[in-house]
């Protein structure tokens, strides 16, 4: 017999947060296959652990559970190392420190904005998403990823500097190629 | 504020993260320096962006339909193969029963009797204040933000906090029992102005909000959030939230001591 009341009980919890839970583990795994198979997973061990929910924040406790499975997926596929080197090349601009002159920005291609967000290393790109995409706060972000408070904020930081540095640099340089 | 320290400020400034203070003395600076100025419409441009919807990835409709699938054939596989059958072992059945009562005992009599009768009641107002007191603790100890007035005196700590507040908090010394003062600060809890009194234990800070509520007064309850633990109550006409990752006992020790100690300076 199925046990209707915790299936109930998981439809109500869980179900809600399916969608954060997928747009998340899109942006840790880049493609639509990956990041339906962890939220399949993630699921699963969500309703296996379901009465150790304790009436907290749902969605922070999925979250949590969905990075988890996202992180081991990664490390199996060996895909961070390949993250890293490819930040590398694409961002290698100074830091504002020798150049103190501030850029100015202004219209944001949408589609590039895209682009510069998927070449930023996983530490940056989750804190990221869910800041801007999920708007939850610092407290919840650094429950969710496991990190010091402190910590979010100078990853929110660092991130927010590389995606402007490297949007003005690709912009620069179309304005440049259509010249 | 210098462009240095802005700078360290600007994140949290943008998510909405500093206390009402903190955010005051982030705008005095922009006032005057269009370079920071600058700094923030870049983010915010940035921020809008990304806020926009377009780099949402939205899952295909078939997936909640394909999980709910998933959990019921999971369901289903562990109601047919049960994992252990107490019939086989009825030895191993009566140990386990026994290590499970002992786990609801334990679980059971941790609580300190003084506890039972006055653990906060969790209702959602309840609730919302205890998340926010946490918050402002938490963010004291983040933005290097711990005290405006740096003081061990309560004689330089209260002064201070007259003309910004409407009501004179008690501020009790409390050294001589291994609590010293480190100062004091204006925070925002509860949708009001308060005040945050600042003391240390060791190396552990505690953050205690005070502000007046129309209210009688409520004996001690303990709370515990997220591995640290949260003292309330009201005295007087002042609810106090006492917030620390100090221990349970000591910040009890600390919230009675402060009680008795607010109750003897309030008589004439």
């Amino acid at each position: 017999m199925l046990d209707q009341s915790k299936t109930r009980r998981f439809e109500r919890i869980v179900l809600p947060h399916v969608k954060a839970a997928y747009n998340l583990a899109w942006w840790l795994l880049r493609n639509e296959q990956d990041a339906e198979d962890v939220v399949q997973e993630a699921c699963l061990r969500a309703y296996k652990h379901l009465d150790r929910f304790r009436g907290e924040d749902a969605r922070a406790w999925l979250l949590t559970i969905v990075r988890n499975e996202g992180y081991d997926w990664l490390d199996r596929n060996r895909r961070r190392e390949r993250t890293v080197s490819l930040d590398q090349t694409s961002i290698d601009i100074p830091s504002d420190t020798d150049n103190p002159e501030v850029l100015v920005m202004r219209n944001i291609d949408m589609g590039l904005l895209h682009e510069g967000l998927e070449s930023l290393p996983v530490e940056f790109r989750e804190v990221l998403v869910l800041r801007e995409l999920e708007e939850l706060s610092y407290r919840e972000i650094a429950t969710i990823a496991g990190i010091p408070l402190g910590t979010v904020m100078s990853r929110l930081a660092r991130g927010r500097k590389r995606l402007q540095e490297w949007l003005h640099c690709r912009t620069s340089e179309e304005v440049r190629d259509a010249v | 504020m210098q462009c240095k320290e802005f700078k360290a400020l600007l994140p949290a400034y943008l998510d909405g993260e500093l206390d009402l203070i903190q955010s005051i003395e982030v705008e005095k600076h922009l006032d005057t320096c269009d370079t920071c100025l600058q700094l923030v419409e870049n983010e915010r441009v940035l921020q809008t962006a990304m806020r926009t919807g377009t780099l949402y990835h939205a899952p295909r409709a078939a997936l909640e339909r394909n999980i709910l699938r998933a959990v019921q054939k999971s369901e289903r596989a562990t109601v047919v193969r049960p994992l252990f059958n107490a019939g086989r072992y009825p030895l191993a059945a009566a140990f386990a029963a026994l290590l499970l009562l002992a786990f609801w005992a334990g679980g059971r009599f941790r609580v300190l009797p003084s506890d039972t009768g006055n653990i906060a009641k969790e209702t959602a107002a309840g609730e919302k204040v205890a998340n926010e007191a946490l918050s402002g603790h938490l963010r004291s100890l983040m933005v290097h933000h711990l005290t405006d007035v740096v003081s061990s005196d309560k004689h330089t700590v209260k002064p201070w906090f007259n003309g910004k507040i409407d009501y004179s908090p008690p501020v009790i010394d409390m050294a001589d029992i291994g609590f010293p003062l480190a100062g004091g600060r204006l925070d925002y809890l509860d949708g009001h102005p308060v005040t945050a009194l600042v003391y240390r234990r060791q190396k552990h800070v505690i953050n205690l909000f005070l502000w007046p509520v129309p209210a009688p007064d409520a004996k001690i309850s303990l709370l515990s959030r997220r591995g640290y633990n949260m003292i309330t109550w009201t005295q007087s006409g002042l609810t106090y939230w006492a917030v620390s990752d100090l221990n349970a006992a000591e910040l009890r020790e600390f919230s009675q001591h402060y009680q008795e100690r607010v109750v003897s300076t309030n008589r004439p």
